[in-house]
């Protein structure tokens, strides 16, 4: 009757520890998904900036009309995929950053339309002095970009390794405590 | 220098972060970034906050100065205020007009930059110039010049006494404003332990305005003696980030351009900025901030 009893005790301390291993690994495998997910964005938004970078000087040196109305596309895109990532983002840091990463997008896409229309206006001293102050901007706010990027890309990476290694650390206590189980269930 | 972009250095100091890290720092005010490069060059002070400008203006006139980091940036803080009753609707209505100005400021850029953006050079309009402060903000005041470029910070002060009858011209597009701690190469020689620990108080500086933005933002407003709405407005566009980047680098080298072209300094070559920058003691304190290549 006794030993019954603390077989049904086991049992059920045993269903406890099964479901706790369980919640964690779930819980430390959608960790390790979200945290990755996030890092193949911030990839996904360090190619569509540098397809950018490379569409301004097809735009610049070639002057062609179809590498201008890419950039615009390219930096539509750029400007959708920030907005998503500060949607993936909680750390108030990382959503700072987001947000001045739309910005630097926004405000060169302005900067962008304004030298479109210099292509054609007022006299060429002040137009090529008005394209280099132009084109300094556009650099500034790229280099914040990819600075940002950068940053932001580190941290990911560190939150997935963090991640990775709480899984393991799961896996493992998990392992350890089934193994202890099984000798002392053998034992009785 | 005495404004908000400076907040940095402000928040250390009434935190109490430089003596805590083991560093005595006895604050210089100044109006403008300008009068606290001076002041530094004569040797009245050892280290110098200023926009990059000034920095900038004094490197081609052949000072030797070292950049140990930039604490902030915004790209909204520079502003062109005008009298709507002189005309003044309109960027290119400037035309003709006589425009104020503080010599070597960062307003001095922005005004010939957002002049060239809307097909006008120097030469369209009647530039004047004139001390920060209040010789400014009056000769706006009693119509001595039909508009003014100035900072943000002003604006306050002048919408009580202008009302209705300014206007504003702001443009995001056409310059960032950076805030540079520098010093000079001797005193960056024989104090690297001072610097280092001067950088990690304005490091926690920078943790703390993260954390604490609404406490910061209203004490900056009154040491700056801002009213609050309109602080406000120039608040939200700082980014408050030690840094000493690529993006700080081409800021620099085209403002020498623009030196350059209107001989506004001696030098008329353009300096290799990474020569004037001693990124060890903020990669010391700071790895990631650090990103000349």
């Amino acid at each position: 009757m006794l030993i019954q009893s603390q077989l049904r005790l086991f049992s059920v301390i045993a269903a406890i520890l099964l479901l706790t291993m369980y919640f964690s690994l779930l819980w430390s495998y959608s960790n390790v998904t979200k945290s990755t997910a996030r890092e193949q964005y911030i990839n996904e938004i360090r190619t569509a900036l540098f397809d950018r970078t490379i569409l301004l000087d097809d735009y610049l040196f070639m002057q062609s009309d179809r590498a201008r109305k890419q950039w615009l596309e390219k930096a539509s895109i750029l400007e959708e995929r920030i907005a998503h990532l500060d949607a993936l983002v909680s750390d108030s840091e990382h959503r700072e950053l987001c947000r001045e990463m739309l910005l630097d997008s926004k405000t060169s896409t302005g900067i962008f339309r304004r030298l479109e229309n210099m292509q054609s206006n007022g006299s060429l001293g002040l137009r090529q002095e008005a394209v280099q102050r132009l084109m300094g901007q556009l650099l500034v706010r790229t280099h914040a970009l990819n600075r940002n990027i950068d940053y932001l890309n580190g941290a990911f990476r560190d939150e997935v390794a963090r991640a990775e290694s709480i899984r393991l650390t799961i896996l493992a206590v998990s392992m350890g405590i089934i193994t202890v189980a099984m000798i002392f269930y053998t034992g009785i | 220098m005495n404004i908000a972009l400076a907040s940095l250095f402000h928040v250390a100091q009434t935190q109490d972060y430089f003596r805590q890290e083991g560093v005595e720092v006895i604050p210089q005010p100044h109006i403008t970034g300008v009068a606290a490069v001076q002041s530094l060059i004569k040797g009245e002070s050892d280290l110098a906050i200023s926009s990059d400008t000034p920095f900038v203006l004094a490197v081609l006139n052949g000072e030797k100065l070292t950049m140990l980091a930039s604490l902030a940036s915004s790209s909204r803080y520079n502003v062109i205020i005008a009298r709507k009753d002189r005309g003044v609707l309109l960027p290119n209505n400037l035309k003709g007009k006589k425009v104020g100005v503080v010599a070597g400021s960062t307003a001095h850029f922005f005004l010939h930059s957002l002049l060239v953006a809307n097909g006008l050079s120097h030469r369209d309009i009647i530039l004047k110039y004139y001390e920060a402060g209040e010789p400014i903000r009056t000769a706006l005041k009693n119509g001595d010049v039909d508009a003014i470029s100035y900072w943000s910070n002003a604006v306050s002060l002048l919408e009580q006494s202008l009302g209705d009858e300014a206007v504003y011209f702001y443009d995001e597009t056409l310059y960032s404003d950076n805030a540079c701690l520098s010093s000079k190469p001797e005193f960056v020689r024989t104090h690297p332990e001072a610097i280092r620990k001067i950088l990690r108080a304005l490091l926690r500086a920078e943790l703390y305005i993260r954390t604490h933005p609404d406490m910061v933002k209203k004490d900056v407003a009154v040491f700056t003696g801002n009213e609050q709405t309109v602080f406000n407005k120039a608040w939200e566009t700082i980014t408050f980030r030690l840094a000493l980047d690529a993006a700080l680098l081409v800021s620099l080298e085209d403002q020498t351009q623009w030196a350059i072209r209107h001989d506004l300094a001696a030098k008329q070559a353009m300096p290799d900025y990474r020569e004037y920058m001693a990124p060890d003691f903020l990669r010391s304190v700071k790895p990631s901030a650090v990103r000349l290549f």
